[in-house]
């Protein structure tokens, strides 16, 4: 019991300590004006500093754990509370807790007029402590404890303004699409109690390593494992066929989308494959899965956001699909690609969000952007923001989208040849293309609607944390060149470090890289350019045919999930409940009850209340009893 | 010709039948009690015969005891119905079935 | 332990004078603290390890072959404290309630008699006497003080429960007089277990039925969402908190450690009865309008998972299955204790009439979105640790069989998330507008327990864990 307390004096888990602390308190106390949000900020900036200072313990320190205290333990299984922290992981908190408190101070703002912004920065707050509780734990099992906890915040946050039904069933999608992925993470730590002895990773990783161990395992297991941690991933990262809760996620408030659906929660699923790395390394089918699902829902989605016209759905599109080119690069064996991407993606992504919260904003709560235009000089701070962010999107050069997507590009050819490229470079193209289009929709040509017309800048509170991530945006980048061009590459060196080596692939020489590279740059921008002249002057609505509806309506696939899956389930389970239940065990129990009603009716037949009929029954059963005397 | 002694218990056979007959079949009350009568006399007379067969005096002496049963019944019975008339204005056995069911 | 036996028959007798419904009350509340002290006497002197650790002989009936014998171990004490726990909780909840009076409460201590009798005796003519007794005051509370259909509910569970019981009387009978056991007490019986199986095959199966019935096991379940409907408020905490507790109890400490052949050779039935339960169950819930059969058909659910448990060969199940009987007791008890102070104010119980109550009362909203997320396992709160407990052992005993109870997960959250979007969240609807709902200063003390047990249990479970762990009967 005395371990419990142990926790509180290790700096690991103050990190998570300090958001716990804001969600109690402002889950207790609603203070006047923006104050809660003030807290929820002051508490997640705290929580920013101590991961600094964790930090900067690397390199010297390779790992830094915390034992912590034992959670529960019956048979078999040990969950442990513990936290260790890897450099990767480290970079990962600082991702969480800085963007998070950026998101955190714009939100201060943005919520300024709701009527409950203390719930709303306690889940807030919440959020971020499970998130921690999910990056920072050293067992698998804790990690599942901040996953479903992401979960539970999500469900709770995009359902915060409950009163509209349709926020509150966007909140149950969630939570139910990431109940079904999380079996996967069950079966996961079923697999792992039952053959490795633990759920902790770096116990795990040792006992692979054992050799003798790890050939008298069945061939299966550390398949299966993977790909169970791979579907938990699909459910939690939005990749098919898991993915239709995010577009649904909008209707949550702005930073809610930006903080959970862009930059911390949907990378969950990456976190943990690259911290399981030196499983997957070794599991060629698993990763070839995970790239053809990834390369799909990098695609589908593209296609998906070309013809939106809500602001909100064409950046969750957008995330689906990025989150698509993270798992490509995993599929592609490159883990510090796709953990590059999440930190880009991170930042230019919360950008796109908090811009577009803005704009929404200053447009009176309108998301259309058919709606809006010529927002270019009604907020010039949000159109620089918004305009940075789809330069770092579309991966304009040395732009940090440049160096992060260039990389999975050259990885992906490198391990899946021309196709798998190719079909990716599509999907960065059609990227280019989707966000240039909203981009000269929102902020073009001139006002199309009377919000456009009166439309306003933000506040202070709400721009400059749009600033701060614009610049990180530019410049994040640079910390993971080519090796062509110099010798700064960080990420390599934070992923690799924490376990995370690579998959040997045939790697490029100097001039391939650069033609790709060239490519790449040449199709964005060209993408750009295409959007810019179709689109300058506002929407354009005569190619509605049929490939358009296919696109507008997201491919009809909730329409599908629907019909084939979902409500058939639900109704043969409650028809065979009805069935079976009511009619079955309970008929049969009225039935033996009828039964002893009936019998005793049939008895009543002979109380006629007639004397003489009795008397003729004594009479009849008097013969029958000396019959039977004599008889026998 | 018929021994005798068959000829009576015949007879007594005929009587108790006729009387159980009488007392399942009719409304009245009285014409009942008489149909018990009948049948009682009917038992009479078989164990006076049974009595005369064996030569011994079990089966007269039986039949004091039952004439003495009958006349209490029939005492009993009449005063019930003497009482249900006054209370019910009929004797007509159909009409008291309120023990049915 | 005699004196928390007998603890609530004196607080009858000290409840008769006080016919007054206030003075009752308070008598109630205040007759529960030396109770609680003589469980906390009996925490200590528990010994954790051998089954009925701690046994005490109190007296013999040589014609029936039994005595008075207590015993005491962690498997039932801590029952006890549970059982304490709700009563002790309820009692804050009685407080100033319209509806409960001195004769509510005398057979509400007549209840919690017959609960504590049942977990502490050690023989097993005892041991029936009270499992039977407990079944006089619940028909009455619920055939008296219950909702609209209550008699119909009362007299479903009265002779469900009692076709049980006659089975193991039946059994216990038998034993008695064909078998040549010496005595009746537990000790002996399980010393004997081989002769006893030997004996009579169906022998197991009549003790077993009655637990059945209990629990509730698929098909027998049928009771369970009358009774727990139709029950005042009070009482379907106490049916949900411990009784069907009791069911399980009986089967790991009347059958299990007296018939283990039997046990173990009916775990693939029992296996498939289970899995149905939490499935159907977890359906069955899914289509209820009403709120507390709702509720009602999740504890089917949920009990299913403890049967699975229940019936595993590992100690990791068996220790899941265990804990999930608090976690469950925990957080369907706050379940129906919320929605009973709701039910209090609104007496309805149609889901479709409610709606918004977040926007109404922002405290009972979170202790029912608290209290559903406890249901529904997540990590944090005590369900998960039992439900994955329960799950990991049987992945471990009957591999990839557990993907069946495991859509159990899913559609467990199905259900709950619809009940809370149908009672919390949504807009104000007009029933709930019409009647606004302010809680009383016990009403808050009542569930503040509960808050508590749930939070502390969910991030620290291993203190209890530990405790029990002693006393898991494994194969």
């Amino acid at each position: 019991m005395t371990d419990v307390l142990n926790i509180v004096e290790a700096p690991l888990s103050w990190i998570i300590l300090l958001p716990a602390a804001g969600a109690l308190l402002n889950g207790l106390f609603r203070l006047k004006s923006t104050l809660n949000g003030l807290l929820a900020t002051a508490f997640c900036f705290a929580a920013f500093v101590v991961s600094i200072l964790q930090f900067l313990k690397f390199p010297e320190a390779s790992k830094l754990a915390d034992p912590g205290y034992l959670w529960f333990q019956a048979g078999h299984v040990k969950a442990q509370m513990g936290f260790e922290l890897t450099p990767f992981m480290s970079v990962m908190l600082l991702i969480i807790t800085g963007v998070g408190t950026l998101i955190h101070l714009y939100a201060t703002s943005y919520m300024s007029h709701d009527k409950s912004q203390a719930r709303f920065f306690a889940y807030l707050n919440l959020f971020v402590t499970s998130m921690l509780v999910l990056a920072l734990s050293s067992d698998l099992i804790g990690v599942f404890l901040g996953w479903e906890g992401v979960g539970v915040c999500s469900y709770l946050l995009i359902g915060f303004w409950f009163e509209e039904d349709k926020n509150a069933r966007a909140g149950i999608k969630a939570f139910m699409t990431n109940r079904v992925g999380d079996l996967g993470f069950l079966v996961a730590l079923f697999v792992a109690f039952a053959y490795f002895g633990t759920s902790s990773v770096s116990g795990i990783m040792e006992w692979i390593a054992d050799p003798g161990r790890a050939a008298a395992l069945p061939v299966w297991v550390l398949t299966v494992f993977a790909l169970a941690i791979f579907w938990a991933a699909c459910g939690k990262s939005a990749q098919i066929p898991l993915y239709i809760w995010l577009p649904d996620a909008m209707a949550g408030p702005t930073p809610v989308s930006a903080l959970i659906h862009a930059a911390t929660m949907v990378t969950s699923g990456i976190l943990v494959i690259v911290r399981l790395w030196p499983i997957f390394a070794t599991q060629t089918e698993v990763l070839s899965v995970i790239f053809w699902v990834a390369l799909s829902t990098a695609l589908l989605a593209a296609l998906m956001a070309l013809t939106q016209r809500d602001l909100k759905k064409v950046l969750a599109y957008s995330t689906v699909s990025q989150l698509g080119f993270m798992f490509a690069a995993l599929g592609a064996g490159a883990p510090t690609a796709a953990f590059f991407h999440v930190v880009t993606h991170a930042c230019f992504k919360a950008l796109l969000f908090l811009t577009a919260g803005s704009v929404i904003h200053g447009m009176h709560d309108e998301k259309d952007i058919f709606k809006m235009g010529g927002l270019r000089k009604k907020m010039p701070w949000s159109h620089v923001a918004y305009l940075v962010g789809c330069v770092a999107i579309a991966g304009f050069p040395f732009t940090s989208g440049f160096f992060s997507k260039d990389l999975i590009l050259t990885k992906v050819f490198e391990s899946r040849g021309v196709l798998g490229y190719g079909l990716l470079l599509l999907a960065a193209m059609l990227t280019s293309f989707y966000m240039f289009r909203s981009y000269f929709l929102t902020f073009s040509s001139t006002p199309r609607s009377h919000e456009a017309e009166h439309a306003h800048e933000s506040s202070a509170m709400m721009i400059v944390p749009l600033m701060i991530l614009s610049l990180l945006s530019l410049f994040v980048g640079w910390l993971e060149i080519p090796h062509m061009w110099g010798h700064l590459q960080y990420f390599s060196h934070w992923v690799e470090s924490s376990g995370a080596k690579a998959v040997e692939g045939h790697e490029v020489e100097a001039a391939t890289e650069w033609l790709l590279m060239g490519i790449a740059t040449i199709a964005s921008l060209a993408s750009a350019f295409f959007a810019y002249v179709k689109y300058k002057k506002g929407p354009v609505t005569s190619s509605e045919n049929f490939a358009w509806k296919l696109s507008f309506n997201k491919f009809y696939v909730d329409e599908i999930y629907d019909s084939f899956i979902l409500k058939p389930l639900r109704k043969i389970g409650t028809c065979l409940s009805l069935w079976i239940d009511e009619y079955g065990v309970n008929g049969t129990l009225h039935g033996s009850f009828a039964s002893y009603r009936i019998t005793g009716q049939l008895a009543s037949i002979f109380h006629t209340g007639s004397v003489q009929s009795y008397a003729l029954l004594m009479l009849l059963g008097l013969l029958v009893v000396w019959g039977v005397v004599n008889v026998w | 010709m018929i021994a005798t002694g068959q000829l009576i218990f015949s007879v007594a056979i005929f009587l108790f039948c006729f009387g159980a007959l009488t007392f399942f079949t009719k409304r009245s009350a009285v014409v009942a009690l008489m149909g018990i009568e009948l049948m009682l006399n009917g038992v009479n007379l078989v164990l006076v015969q049974a009595g005369q067969i064996y030569k011994n005096a079990e089966g007269t002496s039986l039949v004091l005891f039952v004439t003495l049963v009958a006349a209490a019944e029939a005492a009993l019975a009449l005063s019930i119905f003497v009482i249900l008339y006054r209370k019910y204005g009929t004797l007509t056995l159909e009409n008291f079935r309120s023990l049915k069911g | 332990m005699v004196s928390i036996l007998f603890w609530p028959l004196l607080s009858i007798l000290v409840l008769v004078p006080f016919r007054k419904q206030n003075w009752a009350q308070w008598v109630n509340l205040l007759l529960h603290l030396p109770w609680v002290f003589f469980l906390i006497e009996l925490i200590k002197v528990t010994p954790s390890g051998a089954p009925f650790g701690l046994m005490e002989t109190y007296g013999t009936f040589p014609l029936f072959k039994s005595a008075l014998v207590l015993g005491a171990d962690t498997l039932n004490v801590s029952l006890i404290a549970l059982t304490i726990f709700l009563s002790f909780s309820l009692s804050f909840y009685f407080l100033g309630h319209s509806k409960i009076s001195q004769s509510f409460l005398i057979l509400f201590q007549l209840l919690n008699f017959g609960t504590i009798g049942s977990l502490l005796a050690a023989d097993a003519f005892l041991f029936y006497i009270f499992w039977e007794f407990m079944l006089i005051p619940l028909f009455f509370l619920i055939g008296i003080w219950g909702s609209e259909n209550r008699v119909y509910a009362a007299l479903k569970f009265f002779s469900m429960t009692l076709a049980g019981s006659l089975a193991l009387l039946a059994g216990i009978f038998f034993i008695v007089t064909k078998t040549e056991v010496q005595s009746l007490a537990w000790s002996e019986l399980s010393r004997n277990a081989e002769m006893l199986s030997a004996a009579a095959p169906w022998l197991g199966w009549a003790f077993l039925l009655a637990f059945l019935v209990k629990v509730p096991v698929w098909p027998l379940h049928t009771w369970l969402p009358d009774a727990h409907t139709e029950a005042p408020t009070g009482v379907s905490v106490m049916l949900a908190g411990i009784l069907l507790k009791l069911g399980v109890y009986g089967m790991l400490r009347w059958v299990l450690q007296v018939f283990p052949t039997l046990y173990w050779n009916s775990t693939d039935l029992l296996f498939a009865a289970s899995v149905i339960g939490i499935i159907l169950g977890s359906y069955g819930a899914l289509r209820q309008t009403d709120i507390k059969r709702m509720i009602a058909y999740s504890s089917v659910a949920h009990l299913g998972f403890v049967v699975l448990g229940a019936i595993s060969t590992n100690a990791t199940a068996q220790s899941g299955a265990f804990f999930q009987n608090f976690a469950h007791g925990l957080s369907t008890g706050l379940l129906f204790l919320s929605f009973g102070m709701i039910y209090d104010r609104t007496h309805s119980r149609k889901l479709d009439e409610y709606g918004g109550l977040a926007s109404t009362n922002r405290f009972l909203a979170f202790t029912f979105v608290f209290a559903s997320m406890a249901s529904v396992a997540l990590p944090g709160l005590p369900g998960f640790v039992g439900e994955f407990l329960i799950l990991s052992g049987t992945f471990l005993q009957k591999g990839w069989w557990v993907l069946l109870p495991l859509m159990g997960v899913v559609l467990g959250a199905m259900y709950t998330l619809q009940l809370v979007k149908g009672l919390v969240f949504g807009k104000v609807s007009p029933l709930v507008e019409s009647h606004p709902i302010s809680l009383k200063w016990n009403e808050y003390v009542s569930i503040f327990p509960f808050l508590v047990g749930l939070a502390l249990l969910g991030l620290a479970p291993q203190f209890l864990l530990a405790w029990i762990n002693g006393s898991i009967p494994v194969k």
